[in-house]
């Protein structure tokens, strides 16, 4: 009798034997890759959109709570000092500053730039003087509308607004642009997976008559189902790593536009950590190996 | 190294691929099975090889009850065996060197051995020179060659040949069933299947005739031993 127990081999023989299944079919294996890199490359932008929104609502929030206050025209200089030192007298505020009408006027001209010959023919008399009062960020709402309604009351304000209104509501906003970036990175990632499973099926049915030779030669276990479990981990490791890639040149290209086009998001805007790019690449020869998987379940089961 | 008893195996109600064989086949042995076309001589090589499983009977190769294998088990048996084909069944992505190696590498022998040993049967069977080219390259008769240094691999104990000459021209043949003449008398069990009037004219030995699923033993009265008593 000459009985024969299913013996390992080293590491390096499957390494070799999946690189030369890749090689001896390039075409197949260059349609697996690029359907992995298309699935991680929608993965990518999806976690690069999403954190950029994060952080850019994280740096709005720690942002403190800025109060203009206007005054009704003709209050005098003393009675100005005097408003000043109330306001600055509650703990809660950090600054106040003043701005006459000709202040907020040349401000205003400064913000226009050249555009400034619009105001030409106009009077400074028509804006408001100011004071600006900066709150700490952690002030509650409620100790806020609270100030606010004091403030309201003094008889010289003629109005007050503050910027955590359009805070909240910006934040909102983006809560609903990142909940539906997210649905569609899903969706994306469910009609991606789908691809992938079925240039895998693809793969195994090409190397169907390969492992049918393998069973008729004995072949089993690691020496059965390795070189091709490896292969798809090889392809996913090289489509995310390619998606990766692609992205970076991607946001390199659209990072500096955008930031100028958008001045508030100056250095907000920053590419994936490296321990998101582990979790693409991980995401991405997850996909090779379980579609290697499920492949040779349809064309290369054993019985 | 052979031994079934009424192994059945159903098609249909009234059809069946095999019908209460029983066989014995002893170590050493050289047995052909012949029979018309659909006869049953595939399944029954099928069957030894367990890539056919049977609804009733027992059957035992090498040692192994194919009535209780596992998938390891399977896989073991086919390690101890040699499978020729008609249709060769080489992989023609790998020079020959590794289709025949391969065989040796699942069994768990080193590749640098695995390949000297698939360089020295490659030397023997004429192909010594080719050891690195594409099966596709070669003919028919050349790569059924191959196919057998493959089932040799493993010095198996027993080797099943499905129509090894059924594509080949009378040369090719006839080499082909020289080679399996040869590894007979090196002490391995062959069973070929096959309906090449030539090979069983040539080849005086124990024959098996099947006919619609039904083994029906030839008489051996004119042998006094069931080797191999043809001289090619
Ligand atoms: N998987 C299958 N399903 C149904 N019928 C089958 C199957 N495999 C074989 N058969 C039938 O079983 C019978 C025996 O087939 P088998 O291939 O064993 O014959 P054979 O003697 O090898 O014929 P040939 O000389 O043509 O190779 C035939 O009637 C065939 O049609
Ligand atoms: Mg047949």
């Amino acid at each position: 009798m000459n009985r024969r127990p299913a013996h390992g081999q080293p590491l390096a023989y499957y390494l070799r034997r999946a690189v030369d299944s890749i090689l001896a079919t390039p075409v197949i294996a260059g349609v697996t890759i690029t359907s992995i890199a298309v699935s991680v490359l929608l993965a990518g932008a999806v976690l690069l959109v999403g954190s950029n929104a994060y952080r850019l609502i994280a740096s709005w929030g720690a942002a403190g709570v800025d109060v203009s206050i206007y005054l009704n025209p003709g209050v005098d200089e003393a009675r100005i000092v005097e408003l000043k030192n109330e306001l600055g007298a509650d703990p809660a505020v950090i600054e106040v500053s003043y701005f006459s009408q000709d202040e907020a006027w040349q401000l205003l001209a400064d913000n226009l730039g050249d555009s400034a010959e619009l105001l030409d023919g106009l009077d400074a008399s028509v804006l408001p003087a100011s004071f600006e009062v900066a709150l700490g960020r952690s002030i509650e709402d409620a100790k806020l509308f609270e100030m606010l309604a004091i403030w309201q009351e003094i008889a010289e304000v003629d109005d007050v607004q503050y910027n955590r209104q359009w805070i909240d509501r910006l934040r909102n906003a983006m809560g609903i642009v990142r909940w539906v970036a997210w649905a569609l990175g899903a969706l994306a990632l469910i009609v991606s997976a789908i691809i992938v499973g079925a240039t895998f099926q693809l793969a195994a049915f090409s190397r169907r008559e390969e492992m049918e030779v393998l069973r008729l030669v004995g072949a089993v276990g690691a020496v059965y189902w390795g070189p091709v479990l490896l292969a798809g981990l090889i392809e996913g490791v090289i489509g995310s790593a390619a998606a990766i890639g692609l992205l970076v040149m991607i946001y390199q290209i659209t990072a500096a536009p955008i930031a100028t086009e958008l001045p508030m998001l100056q250095g907000t805007l920053d590419f994936l950590t490296v321990g998101q790019c582990g979790t693409l690449i991980l995401w991405g020869a997850g996909l090779g190996v379980a579609g290697s998987w499920l492949g040779m379940q349809r064309f290369g089961s054993w019985r | 190294m052979i031994r079934l008893y009424k192994v059945t195996k159903r098609l249909g109600e009234h059809k069946f691929a095999l019908r209460d064989v029983t066989l014995n086949v002893a170590p050493g042995e050289f047995v052909l099975v012949t029979g018309p076309t659909g006869s049953g001589k595939s399944t029954l090589l099928k069957v030894l090889f367990g890539d056919e499983d049977f609804a009733s009977g027992r059957g035992i190769v090498n040692g192994r009850n194919l009535n209780r294998l596992d998938g390891p088990g399977l896989a073991s048996l086919r390690r101890e065996l040699g499978l020729v084909f008609q249709d060769s069944r080489l992989i023609d992505r790998l020079p020959i060197v590794d289709n025949v190696s391969l065989a040796a590498e699942v069994a768990g022998v080193p590749r640098p051995e695995a390949r000297a040993r698939a360089r020295r049967l490659l030397e023997t069977i004429g192909l010594g020179d080719h050891a690195e080219v594409s099966p596709l390259v070669l003919s028919a008769g050349e790569r059924q060659r191959v196919s057998l240094a493959r089932a040799l691999v493993n010095n198996p104990a027993l080797l099943l040949a499905d129509e090894p000459t059924g594509s080949l021209d009378p040369d090719a043949s006839n080499e082909i069933l020289d080679l399996l003449v040869e590894v007979n008398r090196g002490g391995t069990t062959v069973v070929i299947a096959t309906h090449d009037q030539e090979a069983l004219s040539l080849l005086r030995c124990r024959t098996l005739f099947m006919y619609e699923g039904r083994l029906i033993e030839e008489d051996q009265s004119g042998f006094d031993d069931t080797r191999i008593v043809a001289d090619l």
